[in-house]
């Protein structure tokens, strides 16, 4: 399958890639993704983690620009309560722009809370959700002052570009893989392996056959890391495994 | 430790290699929908034959719970022959390197972070001990971003691209040099050795290979090069040959 686009921007992006792969410093990759954002009409561009895994909202720009008074503004009268742009980063594996997270909605203190953004920064956002290995989520943000409507394949080309400009600028703001919080280490491989399998979908025997053991030892792991990760269901145990960095690198496949 | 599977040891790793051909099939074609083939529960592919070379990680039952595949890329590329519009500028042009190789298949169940990082610098370190230069791959943007964040130095082959199953995937090459051996070895702190091959010539070749990784663990704590530290788990494993008891 290949993307029938503009030829110009798949140059642009592929420029982008092979120079931000080069890049030594985050204000040079900055830089070039600007550079790259402004090419698909964007104004502007940046990361912005919105939580700890387990913490509540506060938006912090990790890199790239953001408007801070509006940041600031969203801290101070807690729009993080109202905004559904969060849902939304939380549960959609694929981009997403103020208008399909403002939908049809009749709550007038959200329809309040988008006008005011618009009225502040910018008519409408590309929003990319990028989960950290330890469930904090941010999201990559691109700025524009006029309504988005874009064709599939360039959306799923600049979803790449944003997911890419996060991986390789964590990478230099933050050099190697944060260790993982003590709890991870508390589980034995076989129950690490065994809440995987489940995170991926398997029931006990499924799981079973994978492993090469009896389901009844599968359900007897699964206790165990219940016990031991202090949760009482399966779903609680996926959403604790996923902050606990069990699941990477497949992290990206799991809601 | 991580165990180098080559042609000449393969059949001492039978069980550990159904168990990656199962997971392949879980993960691969169940998983993620990709239309491969499947044979006796497991998934194969051209890359899988005798040129063929898997980093396993094993646990103390000898279930092995992470895998890799790498493999020259001079006869058979997936990236090459059957995804070359993936690469900008023609795809053929790689060829022209003759230390080019391909990796593919990652698996890490229920992430451990040394295995993690023994894949990472040691993929690097056992391409450096067979001349590769390049180290080529197509992987799904998510396993991408991860690698990037975990610290390889990925350069870009072409733009991220959606296939056929849905997924979106981009083409990178890994450099296969010391520096990047090191750069990986600083950031995760490791200066230890873990990468093990086991002869299949000598006499504890078929020990279990958990008793034969633990004879390697002890070795690598004292060897100050893989040459040592093959010459002393050789000696600690056929001692224990010669003592009637495992390592």
């Amino acid at each position: 399958m290949g993307w029938e686009g503009s030829t110009e921007l798949r140059t642009r992006a592929f420029d982008f890639l092979s120079r931000a792969s080069a890049c030594t410093s985050l204000a040079a990759l900055d830089e070039e993704f600007m550079r790259l954002a402004q090419a698909f009409g964007f104004k502007a561009a940046g990361l912005i983690r919105l939580l700890e895994a387990g913490g509540a909202v506060e938006p912090k720009v990790i890199f790239g620009s953001a408007p801070m008074d509006w940041i600031n503004r969203y801290a101070e009268r807690e729009y993080g309560r109202l905004d559904p742009t969060l849902p939304l980063a939380f549960q959609s594996r694929k981009a997403f722009t103020w208008k399909r997270a403002e939908g049809r909605e009749r709550d007038i203190e959200v329809r309040n809370f988008f006008g005011e953004a618009r009225e502040m920064f910018a008519k409408d956002s590309f929003i990319v959700p990028v989960w950290g290995p330890y469930g904090e989520l941010s999201v990559v943000n691109l700025l524009s002052d006029e309504p988005l409507e874009m064709a599939e394949d360039e959306r799923t080309l600049l979803q790449g570009l944003c997911s890419l400009y996060a991986a390789i600028g964590l990478s230099l703001a933050d050099p190697g893989l944060p260790p993982p919080p003590e709890e991870a280490t508390s589980l034995s491989r076989r129950e690490a392996q065994c809440v995987y399998w489940t995170a991926m979908g398997k029931h006990d025997q499924e799981i079973a056959i994978i492993l090469g053991i009896s389901p009844l030892t599968v359900r007897d792991y699964l206790d165990a890391a219940r016990t031991k990760l202090n949760v009482t269901t399966r779903p609680q145990l996926i959403r604790k495994a996923m902050t606990l960095g069990l699941l990477m690198p497949d992290r990206a496949m799991f809601r | 430790m991580l165990h180098i599977v080559t042609a000449a040891n393969r059949h001492l790793y039978r069980r550990q290699l159904e168990a990656m051909h199962r997971q392949r099939y879980e993960l691969f074609v169940k998983g993620r929908g990709w239309n491969l083939a499947v044979r006796d529960g497991g998934e194969y592919d051209e890359g899988d034959d005798e040129r063929a070379v898997y980093l396993l990680g094993i646990d103390e039952s000898g279930y092995c719970h992470s895998s890799i595949r790498a493999r020259p890329a001079d006869d058979f590329s997936y990236v090459i022959d059957a995804m070359p519009e993936w690469i900008e500028g023609g795809a053929q042009r790689l060829r022209e390197n003759p230390n080019l190789w391909e990796m593919a298949r990652w698996i890490s169940q229920g992430e451990d972070r040394a295995t993690g990082e023994e894949i990472r610098i040691g993929l690097i370190e056992y391409l450096l001990t067979r001349e590769a230069s390049e180290c080529i791959a197509c992987g799904d943007l998510h396993i991408t971003a991860y690698a990037l964040r975990a610290g390889w130095r990925l350069k870009f082959l072409g733009i991220p691209r959606t296939y056929p199953e849905g997924g979106v995937a981009v083409a990178t090459s890994l450099p296969i040099t010391q520096e990047e051996v090191e750069h990986a070895r600083e950031l995760t702190g490791r200066r230890d050795l873990f990468l093990m091959e086991v002869d299949p010539a000598a006499p504890w070749s078929e020990l279990p290979l958990p008793v034969i990784e633990g004879a390697f663990r002890t070795a690598a704590a004292e060897a100050e090069d893989y040459a040592a530290l093959a010459r002393l788990a050789d000696q600690l494993l056929r001692a224990s040959l010669s003592g009637g008891r495992a390592a």
